[in-house]
């Protein structure tokens, strides 16, 4: 079961707003990015903020997880607070961190809304979970990564699961996107994506590493990483001016 | 856990349905009037309704800037989505960013009585998902040539309005009018179809009024809208949407006001 919820959670049709983000290509591309460096493109991001988004999924899932396994032990419905209490403040731990790891607005906006869609969807793939619940709730950002993250561990799967999810959704959005901004052979940028999966997988299992040794929560954030591209940064504030743009960043 | 409370603000089926505006989204190809209309209506409705506007343009932010420049409603209440080159995914396959839109602009700014959701132009195939619209308008004009009706698709088939624009320019671009009309309502199974001129000083009077009918039922929950459907190829005497029947809990399937 968590292998389909698995791909389901990485398929661009699954409706959770993805299609009308490019993850800073398309300002790449008017600062004069070419078709032949999308791939140089899809390394940096991986390497870096793409890196960061998996930890911090990973680092959500196990929370998740954790409040979860609880709750399966617990007898009664009402005495699984605790353990909801303790992912919840969790969580809402790694949204601050995750806010110090993102400087710009124009992508604090992006995640958010992005985060937000996973949301509504995630009230259909785990119906009365506590913990989204109370997040959604709680949480003024809802950042994706941290949501996926939650949203991954409340539907069974494992840190590791979710931070290559993350990686490769990251890497596959980007080749989506590169063939409409870029006369590119949408054959030639999933090529290019195929061609990633040692790196992805190898990121993974750092990513799902840094966010066990970041545990328990608030004790090892730390070990989260905190790599950026500034450029993507500079460029993302350009692009929330820009008047003729197709994605939302 | 209550089923009010489910992930907070974010709802799988939104917000009950008393406690916000009704959403209307407006479709059609690119440069029909979709944005005049709006603009239309809300000078026509904006005293009598609270009233926002959501754009889905597709290059630029050219249609909610042109609809702040005509004064129909405070800036702050028009705001643009970018749609990343999928102005019909925006609006059927994968709502979110509009839904998003719609409930923040009510956050922000409600009670609203109606928000307008505008599609990026887009072709024939277009339609919206009943998770975004309440009642949706197909906007066609007689400059884009007086077959398009007879070609068909969901929006020129089953949008709960079709609006024929630009009616004064048929005589100059030998667009006949009356055929036009005649074929929607052969597409259209008994479902309203306006000619529409929105030169003339009053043009936009039964568009509103139909509008304002909408936002009636919708508040006394009897608002029953016709869900377009897939793109599916067709003929006028097809009546493929007996094929989707919608179940209503009071056995009524379809409930449309029809145009005076």
């Amino acid at each position: 079961m968590s292998a389909v919820l698995s791909l389901l959670l990485a398929d661009s049709r699954t409706p959770t707003g993805g299609y009308a983000h490019s993850a800073g290509l398309e300002p790449a591309v008017a600062a004069g990015l070419r078709g032949a460096e999308v791939p140089a493109f899809l390394s940096a991001r991986l390497e870096t903020v793409a890196f960061v988004d998996a930890s911090f999924a990973a680092a959500a899932c196990a929370d998740a997880r954790s409040s979860a396994v609880d709750r399966q032990q617990q007898s009664t419905a009402h005495a699984d607070g605790a353990a909801v209490d303790a992912a919840l403040a969790a969580l809402l731990a790694l949204d601050d961190e995750l806010a110090a790891r993102t400087p710009g607005a124009p992508q604090r906006a992006a995640v958010r809304s992005l985060g937000r869609a996973l949301l509504r969807v995630a009230a259909r793939l785990a119906p009365g979970d506590a913990l989204l619940e109370r997040y959604a709730e709680a949480s003024a950002w809802t950042p994706r990564p941290v949501v996926f993250g939650a949203v991954a561990g409340a539907t069974g799967l494992t840190p590791l699961e979710a931070a290559r999810l993350s990686l490769y959704e990251d890497a596959a959005g980007i080749a989506a996107a590169a063939v409409k901004l870029l006369p590119l052979d949408a054959v030639q940028t999933t090529a290019w994506v195929a061609g990633l999966a040692p790196r992805i997988e190898a990121l993974a299992v750092e990513a799902a590493r840094s966010a066990a040794a970041a545990r328990p929560p608030g004790a090892g954030f730390g070990a989260l990483p905190a790599t950026s591209t500034p450029l993507l940064d500079l460029r993302a504030l350009a692009h929330e001016r820009s008047d003729g743009r197709l994605f939302v960043s | 856990m209550s089923a009010e409370t489910t992930y907070g603000t974010i709802r799988a089926d939104g917000p009950p349905r008393a406690r916000r505006a009704l959403r209307v989204g407006i479709g059609g190809p690119v440069g029909t009037g979709k944005s005049s209309l709006i603009a239309a209506l809300c000078r026509c409705l904006g005293s009598e309704l609270q009233l926002g506007v959501v754009t889905n343009d597709i290059y630029t932010t050219e249609d909610a800037i042109f609809l702040r420049s005509q004064g129909v409603l405070p800036a702050e209440r028009i705001v643009a989505v970018q749609t990343g080159c999928c102005p019909h995914t925006a609006i059927r396959d994968d709502v979110s960013a509009n839904l998003e839109a719609v409930e923040e602009l009510e956050r922000a700014h409600g009670p609203l009585a109606v928000v307008f959701v505008e599609s990026g132009g887009d072709n024939l195939t277009a339609a919206f998902s009943p998770a975004l619209a309440d009642t949706q308008i197909f906007v066609l004009d007689t400059a884009g040539g007086d077959d398009v009706p007879r070609k068909g698709g969901p929006g020129v088939a089953r949008s709960d309005l079709l609006v024929i624009n630009k009616v004064d320019l048929a005589p100059r671009v030998g667009s006949d009018v009356a055929r036009m009309l005649r074929d929607s309502a052969e597409r259209r199974d008994g479902r309203p179809t306006l000619p529409v001129s929105l030169r003339e000083p009053d043009g936009v009077r039964e568009v509103a009024a139909w509008v304002l009918d909408q936002e009636e039922r919708w508040r006394a929950g009897t608002l029953v809208s016709e869900d377009p459907g897939p793109p599916a190829p067709h003929g006028p005497h097809d009546h493929d949407h007996d094929l989707h029947p919608h179940a209503h809990d009071d056995g009524h399937a379809h409930a449309h006001v029809h145009a005076h």
